[in-house]
């Protein structure tokens, strides 16, 4: 019981990671509360292996990626529109209008992107050094930020298209 | 225009406004409930597709019912079935059972070690690859069972045309048309359900998972 204390804390502080991860790779409420769920469970399962020789984040990110990219199955099929909605709320009643409206449209064009290259710039948005993004999809460093600097052009093009003026 | 840098966004993404949504008793919670993902999918649906094979293979070794189907097929087309090729019918037709409840075994055993090494803590183009893996060692077991019903086919049909020839007989050519129609018929059509049933049980995960190792591949090939 103790572990499972433990755990439940450690989720609980770092829960904007988990819910971050499943907005990205989900359309509907529902879809994202599920893959919360599964992500947990899947964190549960090998929180035995954690060692602690890599930092709580980019654990945390792997196994939420490898979730989310690979084994999670969606029940809804339509894009729901109430995550757009939500959005929209946040950026009209948020005091850092600028802020929300930015973030918003980075979701957006984020999740134009094919399920691996989300992956990277979502790890690379939060900081993760390119050794660890490298590690968490098992290819080389140098790979790894020379797509990244790709998708960086890829990213300011789609959101000075997506932009609202 | 605004700048859309993506150094420069980096800190509004890492202070974006994500306000707690789990208690610790929820998430407590979490870890007893059901679990909903493909390798668990995958897993039981092989169960089922074993068992049933399993029960399938149990039914023919414990019943004489190919052989009885075998006869009265034979007997409309007038051909005679003596005691001694009835003896030999039954030997080969144990032999492919037992055959075929060996391979089930072997291949029972290899998917339980295979999905044992399926660990999500691994990186992603690991896990993509032992899902696959996992997912082929179903395929071939479901293969080598359709190349035993191909075996037994092209056994049966030799032994027909074997038996006409042997026993001096001439068939009608409506006898014969009907006969090849309905061997050629049932072989297409059970391709063509087992075909339409693994793409509406594994199109979308195989897809999904072929999808991504292609990208992995491709930022790979960058250098």
């Amino acid at each position: 019981m103790k572990k499972e204390k433990e755990f439940s804390q450690l989720i609980k502080d770092n829960q904007g990671l988990i819910i971050k991860v499943s907005r990205m790779y989900t359309n509907s409420l529902e879809d994202e509360e599920d893959l919360v769920q599964e992500i947990v469970m899947q964190l549960w399962k090998s929180y035995d292996n954690f060692k602690g020789n890599s930092k709580i984040s980019t654990w945390m990110y792997r196994i939420a990626l490898n979730t989310a990219i690979t084994i999670f199955r969606k029940k809804t099929k339509a894009l729901d529109t109430r995550r757009l909605l939500e959005l929209d709320f946040q950026k009209e009643n948020g005091d850092n209008d600028e802020k929300h409206q930015q973030v918003a449209l980075l979701y957006k064009v984020i999740k134009m992107l094919p399920q691996v290259e989300r992956a990277i710039v979502m790890m690379y948005l939060d900081d993760l050094p390119y050794r660890d993004i490298a590690e968490n999809l098992g290819i080389t460093e140098v790979n790894a930020r020379v797509k990244m600097n790709r998708l960086k052009k890829t990213l300011k093009e789609l959101m000075e298209r997506y932009a609202e003026f | 225009m605004p700048n859309f840098d993506i150094d420069n966004l980096k800190k509004t993404w890492q202070e974006q406004n994500i306000p707690p949504k789990y208690e610790q008793d929820e998430i407590l919670e979490m870890l007893n409930a059901k679990s909903i993902n493909y390798v668990k999918y995958i897993l039981w649906i092989s169960c089922a597709e074993f068992l049933l094979v399993f029960i399938l293979q149990l039914n023919d070794i414990f019943t004489d019912g190919i052989n009885e189907n075998i006869v009265r097929i034979f007997q409309r087309m007038g051909i005679k079935i003596t005691a001694e090729i009835m003896g030999k019918l039954d030997i080969y037709y144990s032999f492919i059972d037992v055959l075929g409840l060996i391979i089930s075994g072997i291949f029972v055993v290899g998917l339980y070690f295979n999905y044992k090494k399926i660990k999500v803590e691994k990186n992603l183009k690991y896990l993509i690859l032992r899902i696959k893996t996992f997912r082929k060692i179903v395929n071939t077991f479901i293969i080598i069972n359709f190349i035993l019903l191909a075996i037994n086919i092209i056994t049966f049909l030799y032994l027909t045309w074997y038996m006409i020839d042997f026993q001096g007989l001439i068939l009608s050519d409506t006898m014969i048309k009907a006969y090849s129609f309905g061997v050629l018929f049932g072989k297409i059509l059970s391709f063509l359900l087992l075909y339409l049933y693994y793409r509406f049980v594994y199109g979308k995960i195989m897809k999904k998972l072929n999808n991504n190792l292609k990208e992995l591949k491709e930022i790979e090939s960058y250098i």
